[in-house]
Parts: C-alpha cells; structure tokens; sequence
C-alpha cells in the first residue's frame, strides 16, 4: 500500500508516518499542495491523506483539483478546524472520509484501511477484513488458507458488512439492498441470514455484533467481549 | 394605533374639515348680505319714488301716499311682508305716514340714503331712510319693510354655493386620503420586506425603491447588519485561528504519545497510560469548548438551519460510540423514528453526542444506554437518551446545565461542559430540554430534547 500525506506540521507528519510504516504501509510526505497535486497526478497512490490547513494552496482544492483530473483514489481528510463547512464541503468535492484533529492513532488507521478496503472493492479485485477476504473475480471467500461455503445471501451480506466495517451496518439498509439484489426481502430474513453467517464466521474467530436498533458490525474476535 | 397614515389623515382632515365649517359661515354671510343689498337696493327705489311725489306736492298737510308695491325677493317667504314709512321734518313733526315710526325715521335721519335693521312692533324691520327735500322745509323719509322675503332669501342663495363647497371638501379628502395611502406604500412594502429578512444571513437590506425619507433608517439598519456581520466574522476568525492553535499542539502530542505507548515495557506502561488519558482529555475538553463558545449565536450567526434527519444521526453516532459502550460493557441501543427538525446537522450532532457521552459516563457497568427519537402525535419532534445510571439528585438537578457545574458523583471523568452544550444548542433550535428520573427507584433518567411544533409562516426554528 502506498500512500500520500500532505500535511505542514512536521512533528504531526513524522508521528502519522511512522504510525503509517508500522501498519506496513509506504508513505510520501509533502508539506504543500502543488508538489502533492503533481505527486498524485504522476504516481499510482493507493490513498491519500490530505490536511485543509496547508500554507498557499489548501486542501479542499487540491482535492477539487485532482478530482478534476480523475484521480479516483480514496481521500481522507485532516482538520484543524472544526467548522462543519470545511467537512462538507470536503466531503461534496470528493474527499472520502474526514477526521477532526486531534484524533487517536488508531482510529485513523482503521479508518484509512476502510478506505483502502473499499478502493479495492470498487476496483473488484479483492474485498479484506482481518484475515477473511472476498475474492470478486472468482467469488471465493477465504478465511486464512481455508475456503469458507457461503450462500449467495451470505456472500452479499459479509460482503456488505465487510465494507462497512468498522462501522456499524445499518439493518434497514442491508434489507435495502439485498431486496434489490433480487426479489423483496423481509428483516426477519435478514436476520436469519446474518445469524447463519455468524455460525459460519464464529469457527474463523469472526464475531458479528448485533447493535440494538440500528444494525450490525463486523469484529474480530480479539475485540468482541 | 398610531400609524403614519392615521397621522397623516388626522393632520389634513381636521383643518380641512374646520376650513368647511369656516367656509359655510362666510358664505352664510356673503348670502345674507347680498340679500341685504338687494333689499335694500328694492326699499331705495321706493323711498325715492316716495320722496319724489311729496317734493312734487310740496308736502302739504293731507298728504296721501299709497306705499308702491315692492317686489318680494323670494315667493317661498311664510308670511306677506309688510310696509310702513313715516314723513318727518327735521323738527321732528310727523308729516305723514305711521306715527309710531317716527322715531325711526328720527334717529336714521342724521344720514341720507342709509339703511339699517330696528326693531318695531314685536317684528324686525329693515328701515331705509332717506332726506327730503320739501317746499317749506327738510325732512326725512323712512321706509321699512319686514325682513320675512329677504330672511326666506338668503337660505336659497346660501345653499346654491354651499353644495359646490362640500363637494370640493369630499373631493379633496378622497384624494388626500388616495394620496396617503399611494405615498405610504414604500413604507408598507419595506416594512413586510425587513420582516421578511432571514435573520442569519445577515444580508444588507437592498436601497432600491426605498423613499429618501426613510433612507437614513435602513441605512442605520444596514449600518446594524453590517456591524453584527462583521463582529461575527471575526469572531469567526478568531475561533478559526483558536481552534488550530490549540488542535495542531495536541495533535502532535497524542500521536507522539500512542506511538511511543507501542514501544514501551509492560512497566514503563502502566505510568504512561494515565498520560495519555490526559492527554485525551485535554483534547476532549478544547474540542467542548470550541463547541460551546461556537454553538452561540453571538459567535456565530452564519449557522444555516436545513431539515436535518435526526434518526440519520442517531444511525451515524451507533458507529462512533459503540466502542465506548462495550468498553464498560453496556448495552448501547437505538430506536430511530421519523424526526425531521430544521437545524444544523453539525450543532445536533454535537448536542446528541454529548448525551450520550454523559449516559455512557454515568450508567454502570453492564449497564443500558438507548437513544431514540421520533414525532409525536402532537406534531413534536423529540429527540432523547435514557440510560441506567442513578439520578441526579433534586439539589443539583436545577444546576446541571450550567458551565462546570457536575453531578456530585466527581469520581466520574467529565468536564462539567456536556450539558451546558446541550443546553446552548438546544436553545439555539428553539427545543426545550426535560429531565425525567424515575424517583421511586433511584435508579433510570432520560434527557429528553424537543423541537418546537413547526407553525405556519415559520421563518426559522431559532426566531
């Protein structure tokens, strides 16, 4: 994986990079807009992290620009401030997700490798979470070095909560989806559906959390209680 | 109500309506003494015709004078005038005619040709005298006549100059009154277009079509504006430049401290922790009192209040804090309903997040958090967290949304700002926020915020 951090504070840029090399990710620093722009115009970056706050050019442009020139890869935000403007704004010329400064370490990370997770489903390669991974093309899931049986059903809603993950996928939106996927589709099936996946998932110390009200979540088991 | 137009219409139709009155007694007058001089023009010609017929017969003792018929003024008087005169020598000898006007005829008689009202008889006369000039002697010649035809008269001469007056007056109220209210018009539409004025925007009123009259008044309201606009511009500023100065430093100091936690032994580690909660903390509370100082309205006019999904937060804050909740394993639940309230989905967020920062705080562990919003029947929208942890008790619970005031359990982490966020953006949206304990156990309390009912001509859910 590599990425991009543009970002002016250097002692804020030293600690991300670092964080960003321990996850085994390469990372290429710029402190200003115009190097970040040809950067992304001419490499094949897998993510980048973009602080708004930067000296000439800021960050939402740089965004504005290099969407304009059909860099598609997945953008996180870095704020300093905390109008809500600059999110939306941010996130409506194309920045996919945003963190407001100061943030924890590894909430940044979990963040950047769910972006990076989601890049990688649009380009339909392979969809990872933990060690479970979804191959698009021949549409095996694996979990370590063993196949794992999915129904079709099962598939679309690992592969919903996958995507999701470490967010909460919300039930209303996966009956959504799954009913469009083929015929109408009740909640009480889906929640047949996820229950048996959780059978499936259980055996690969994989935990699918209910949360009341709302949905679902991925976990490894390390985190479930 | 005094309006201007009231004023206006006050201030010309009173001296107009005087200036009527005044006008109908001056015409009142004119036609009485035009019916004067036509009578007395009508006596004249008698009292000379009379004075020439007693020169001719040289005033002789027997004078026999037949009164000439004078031609009444109106055919409408009640009563026949009747006719008298008197022949009086300087001496003041009776010559001829009525003795009992002779006396009349005596005090007229210092002047010639000269005509004035005398009463005579019970009845009002009009008297004209006039000098004689007989063969033996000078004498004085009073004519009278009632006054019945030539009163009868002036009424008939009155009203034909009356009714074009009144018709004037009327004409001229109605245009006045057409005028006022065509000049007010201006008035009326910048009044309907100040209060129709979104109070956030703060926008100058636009000059155009405004009369030069009321110019200097919208133009102090746009002085107003744009001295509120400006002082929120650079509250905004300062907030901007505030919020990096103090996030940027923390920034560095957290990252620095998790990356070094990572490389640290398990003794070296146990010390640290307490650091870095620390440090979370401080970032936790710069980031509440940014909000705080921001939610208000003073710092922050610019707010734009849209329709904002409340359930579509709720859903959202089910990600953020379900790692909190499990970290003192309580079971965080939500129960997302229709809830559409205009506001700012950034405020809300705030205001929903320090809820359920406070429920999480202070429900035990293994505990229950639900947040949950919806309409009600009534049209409400309400928006609330319940949670399991005791209640807050009776002497502090008026004092919980106050800047750092805390329940009295202060073994709690907390920055005592939670509430008072709430508080402030709550108001900010017009909402009204309740605490319901449940007392008979001690144990159980929801905060409950509600919206107000969304009314007809509502501008803004803050106005």
């Amino acid at each position: 994986m590599r990425i991009l951090l543009v970002e002016d504070d250097p002692i804020i840029a030293m600690g991300l990079r670092e964080g960003l090399l321990r996850e085994r990710m390469q990372v290429d620093h710029v402190v200003a807009a115009e190097p970040a722009e040809q950067a992304l115009l001419l490499t094949a970056y897998d993510l980048a992290i973009v602080d708004i706050g930067l000296p000439a050019m800021d960050g939402l442009e740089l965004i504005r620009r290099v969407r304009r020139a059909e860099v598609r890869i997945p953008i996180m935000i870095l704020t300093a401030r905390d109008a809500l403007d600059d999110r939306i704004v941010g996130l409506d010329i194309g920045a996919d997700d945003y963190l407001v400064k100061p943030f924890p370490l590894p909430e940044l990370l979990a963040r950047i490798r769910a972006l990076i997770r989601r890049g990688c489903f649009a380009a339909g390669s392979e969809l990872t979470y933990g060690r479970l991974s979804l191959n698009l093309a021949t549409r095996q899931a694996m979990f370590a070095e063993q196949a794992l049986e999915l129904s079709g059903r099962e598939w679309a809603v690992l592969e919903h909560l996958m995507l999701a993950a470490p967010r909460v996928m919300l039930k209303n939106k996966l009956v959504e989806s799954l009913s469009s996927w083929d015929s109408e589709l009740t909640a009480n099936a889906v929640e047949i559906y996820v229950s048996r996946l959780r059978t499936k998932l259980s055996a690969c110390g994989m935990h699918i959390r209910t949360v009341r009200g709302v949905g679902y979540r991925l976990e490894e088991s390390e985190r479930a209680s | 109500m005094r309006t201007l137009r009231r004023r206006l219409l006050l201030a010309l139709g009173v001296p107009l309506l005087a200036l009527l009155a005044f006008s109908m007694w001056l015409d009142y007058r004119t036609a009485a003494l035009l019916a004067d001089d036509i009578n007395d023009h009508n006596l004249n010609a008698v009292a000379v015709t009379l004075a020439e017929h007693l020169e001719e017969s040289g005033g002789g003792q027997e004078i026999e004078l037949e009164v000439p018929e004078i031609n009444p003024l109106t055919d409408d008087s009640p009563i026949p005038d009747q006719t008298a005169f008197a022949l009086v020598a300087t001496s003041g000898r009776l010559i001829a005619g009525d003795p009992a006007m002779a006396a009349l005829a005596d005090s007229a008689g210092t002047a010639d040709g000269r005509h004035h009202d005398a009463l005579f008889q019970g009845r009002m006369f009009r008297v004209a005298s006039y000098r004689a000039h007989l063969s033996r002697e000078e004498a004085t010649l009073a004519v009278a006549q009632t006054t019945a035809s030539r009163d009868a008269a002036i009424m008939p001469i009155f009203m034909r100059s009356l009714w074009p007056n009144i018709l004037q007056l009327f004409t001229t109220l109605a245009i006045i009154y057409y005028g006022v209210q065509r000049s007010l018009r201006p008035l009326a539409t910048l009044g309907a277009r100040i209060a129709e004025h979104p109070v956030t925007d703060l926008q100058p009123l636009s000059m155009h079509d405004v009369p030069d009259e009321v110019a200097p008044l919208v133009e102090s309201i746009n002085q107003l504006i744009g001295d509120l606009r400006h002082k929120g511009e650079s509250q905004q500023a300062l907030l901007a430049n505030a919020s990096h100065q103090l996030r940027t430093p923390l920034t560095r100091l957290q990252t620095q401290l998790e990356l070094l936690a990572d490389t640290l032994g398990e003794d070296a580690r146990q010390r640290f922790v307490p650091l870095m909660e620390t440090s979370r903390q401080l970032s936790h509370f710069t980031h509440q009192m940014l909000v705080l100082t921001r939610s208000a309205r003073d710092a922050d006019p610019f707010h734009e209040f849209q329709p904002t999904d409340l359930a579509a937060l709720l859903e959202e804050a089910a990600s953020h804090f379900l790692d909190a909740a499990l970290a003192k394993d309580i079971d965080l639940g939500f129960e997302p309903a229709t809830a559409v309230v205009p506001g700012s989905a950034w405020l809300l967020r705030e205001l929903l997040a320090n809820l359920l920062d406070n429920a999480i705080v202070y429900a035990p562990v293994a505990g229950h958090v639900t947040a949950r919003c919806g309409t009600q029947v009534s049209g409400e929208v309400m928006l609330e967290v319940e949670d399991d942890g005791p209640v807050i008790a009776p002497e502090v619970r008026e004092r919980i949304f106050e800047r750092f005031v805390r329940g009295a359990d202060t073994g709690t982490p907390g920055t005592g700002l939670g509430l008072a966020i709430v508080a402030e953006i709550a108001k900010r949206h017009g909402a009204e926020v309740r605490l319901i304990q449940n007392y008979s156990t001690g144990i159980g309390k929801r905060f409950q915020v509600v919206f107000p009912t969304p009314r007809r001509g509502h501008r803004h859910a803050e106005a």
